[in-house]
């Protein structure tokens, strides 16, 4: 029987997703075995990003329609937390890279996931005190 | 030689004798004895000095004395006719005696013929008169014979110090006075004078004597102060010399033995390289085949060295110049070259393993290079097991694309080090299987799934454009590196697209055309995977799946 995740309120998805990717990371299973970083990932990405456009659409509807690179670059002032919008930033670069094919690198490590993880994690529950 | 202290004889011969190649040792062993023949005048000529006896003094004053009181005694005696008192008192004498003989037969006087001139009265008159002038011409001659006596015994003084060294620069000071003393005492032997003779000697007695006693002193001092600086010296001759005879007598042995040694090494030396040799050459071959298009050349590999350091002398040439190995190649070229010489050790014919492990042997390597290193594994598998770990999968790549027999293990971590290892793959099929085990997986939310599905997809949509336009660059015989820059400088799907369908990534707005053309899957496949890798797809997810896996078989067959 499929568990079935509440994905459908949107200013749950985020967190929904990070669960997943906590899911990935930490419990093993021959389903995923050997694809669990790439998905990881994925999910971590999309996790940041619909963090992201779920803020603007409630602080400045309009702006999360823009690229995640320019969402990215006016986070720091919208949470009044520009270290954070940085580090942020960074680990999009990081993860973008990796839901990408590069002939000669492998996926990331469990340890490099778990390190974007947090991150994602912080800007979900700063973004949420913002506009909850 | 009389010199300074630091010119001291013996310390001066002992040193030269310690520098010749071949030691005297019996030489040194008289040295240390008390001093070699070349040494021992010189310190004899300082003891003899040191030894001199001044002129005494008193008794030179007292002999002075005596010169001057005979002399006066003659003096005193001037006037006096010894010789005509003498003769008188001889005639007077030879009077007498006729006297005697004949006054019996006439008192006259037979000279004169005076009557009664030889009488009695005269007679005992005449006795006492030669009496008197006897003893006048006695006293004469006492006083010349008392004062050739003391002229005698003056000049028995006038006598040199000695045999005084002949003079040298660096002599005595005090020893060119005495010479001079001595010259002017000497003078004394031409005087014949007695009073002339008196005053000489008074006059130098003094400064000759002095001068003596000095030189003696001055002497003595030089002595002494060799000596200081001569005993250690000797002393340790003395501690040393029994070692240096003891060597004498072995030293034939130790030749021999040095010989040997030399015979030994060299004949280690050759067999060591005749052994080395089969691994050098392959060394060698091998780097040939990991160069590529390195301008560095391995000429020779070469032992050196004994004992505890030992080296492997490598033979660089860079276009054909002689070089440093370490200071002119990259990273790369440096662990094709540790390579190079680890391969033909790990497998020689002696080693009792018969499988080799390299860990990480494409870091630094440049594409091309990496291609050398799969054949040069090839190679080697043909009789030996190669396991190798990489972290990347250049070496998987170069080895599917060559062709080489080899399994692919991928291995990844996950939490408490829990191992997965699964069959390798290319990354094409390798992706799609990941989208389609996610698609009909039922041990994952469905929605997580979704969202993960078109990444996989596109993933492996990124590897098919880019193995196309690997095979199709590197089949016209553009380089590896080149086409590896390429592909690193458009990683996203639309510039790859365009690469792989038109050869040219500024076609990025003709891909849809193109794709259409194939079929309205296609541009569905492809653009649901691009969009599906940000956010929930909500279309038909096997749909996708389908279209991906299609779309890519076409780009790397080359038919899309």
């Amino acid at each position: 029987m499929t568990p079935r995740l509440p994905l459908g309120e949107p200013d749950t998805v985020a967190r929904a997703l990070l669960a997943s990717v906590d899911d990935l990371l930490n419990r093993a299973s021959p389903a995923t075995a050997g694809l669990w970083p790439r998905a990881a990932t994925l999910l971590t990405r999309q996790a940041l990003e619909v963090a992201l456009r779920t803020f603007w659409s409630k602080r400045a509807p309009g702006v999360e329609a823009c690229s995640a690179r320019a969402q990215l670059l006016c986070l720091g002032r919208h949470i009044g937390d520009e270290p954070l919008a940085q580090r942020a930033h960074v680990v999009w670069a990081a993860l973008s890279g990796a839901c990408h094919y590069h002939p000669y690198d492998l996926a990331p490590t469990r340890e490099e996931l778990r390190g974007w993880r947090e991150v994602v994690l912080e800007v979900v529950e700063r973004t949420e005190r913002a506009w909850r | 030689m009389v010199g300074t202290a630091s010119g001291e004889p013996r310390a001066v011969h002992l040193a030269a004798q310690l520098k010749a190649k071949a030691w005297d040792l019996p030489a040194l062993r008289k040295l240390a004895d008390g001093g070699a023949e070349a040494t021992r005048d010189a310190l004899d000529t300082l003891k003899r000095l040191s030894s001199l006896t001044p002129v005494h003094v008193p008794a030179v004053q007292e002999a002075v004395n005596r010169l001057r009181a005979c002399a006066a005694q003659v003096a005193a005696l001037h006037g006096t006719d010894a010789a005509r008192s003498l003769a008188r008192a001889k005639l007077l004498q030879q009077a007498l005696t006729f006297h005697l003989s004949h006054s019996a037969a006439s008192s006259a006087c037979p000279v004169c013929g005076a009557v009664d001139g030889l009488g009695a009265d005269w007679a005992a008159r005449s006795q006492q008169e030669v009496d008197a002038l006897n003893a006048e011409a006695s006293a004469v001659r006492a006083a010349h014979q008392d004062l050739d006596a003391a002229v005698r015994a003056a000049r028995l003084l006038v006598r040199e110090t000695g045999v005084l060294p002949s003079p040298t620069a660096t002599e005595l000071p005090s020893l060119r006075d005495l010479r001079q003393a001595e010259a002017h005492w000497l003078k004394a032997r031409s005087l014949e004078d007695s009073t002339a003779l008196a005053d000489h000697l008074e006059a130098h007695a003094l400064d000759f004597a002095d001068a003596t006693t000095r030189v003696a002193a001055d002497a003595a001092a030089a002595l002494a102060q060799r000596e200081d600086v001569w005993r250690p010296l000797s002393q340790g001759l003395a501690l040393w010399l029994p070692h240096a005879e003891q060597f004498a007598a072995v030293k034939d042995h130790v030749d021999q033995l040095k010989e040997a040694e030399d015979w030994w090494k060299a004949a280690t030396e050759e067999i060591r390289d005749e052994r080395f040799q089969p691994i050098a050459d392959r060394a060698i071959a091998t780097w040939r085949q990991l160069r590529l298009q390195s301008n560095v050349d391995l000429g020779a590999v070469e032992l050196e060295g004994t004992s505890t350091r030992r080296k492997v002398a490598l033979k660089v040439t860079v276009d054909g110049k002689d070089a440093e190995a370490l200071g002119v190649m990259s990273q790369g070229e440096l662990h094709s070259l540790a390579l190079s010489l680890f391969l033909p050790r790990a497998t020689l014919p002696d080693s009792p393993f018969r499988f080799i492990c390299v860990d990480d042997p494409v870091q630094s390597m440049d594409p091309a290079r990496v291609e050398g290193l799969a054949r040069v594994f090839a190679d080697t598998a043909k009789t030996r097991q190669v396991v190798v770990f990489t972290h990347d999968d250049r070496l998987t790549s170069a080895v599917q694309r060559l062709g080489l027999p080899a399994r692919v293990l991928t291995v990844t971590r996950r939490a408490d080090s829990v191992v997965e290892i699964a069959e390798g793959r290319d990354p094409v099929s390798g992706y799609l299987d990941d989208a389609w085990a996610l698609l009909k997986t039922t041990d994952l939310p469905r929605e997580v799934a979704a969202r993960v599905i078109p990444g996989f997809c596109r993933l492996a949509l990124e590897a098919a454009c880019m193995s196309a336009v690997r095979q199709r660059r590197l089949g016209r015989g553009e380089l590896h590196q080149s086409v590896v820059e390429l592909l690193e400088e458009h990683g996203k799907l639309y510039p790859l697209m365009a690469l792989a369908l038109f050869d040219d990534d500024k076609r990025q707005g003709d891909v849809l055309a193109r794709l259409r053309k194939a079929g309205g899957w296609a541009v569905d496949a492809f653009q649901d995977c691009n969009r599906g890798a940000h956010e929930l797809h909500e279309g038909d997810m096997e749909a996708l799946y389908t279209g991906a896996r299609d779309l890519a078989r076409k780009l790397v067959a080359g038919t899309a």
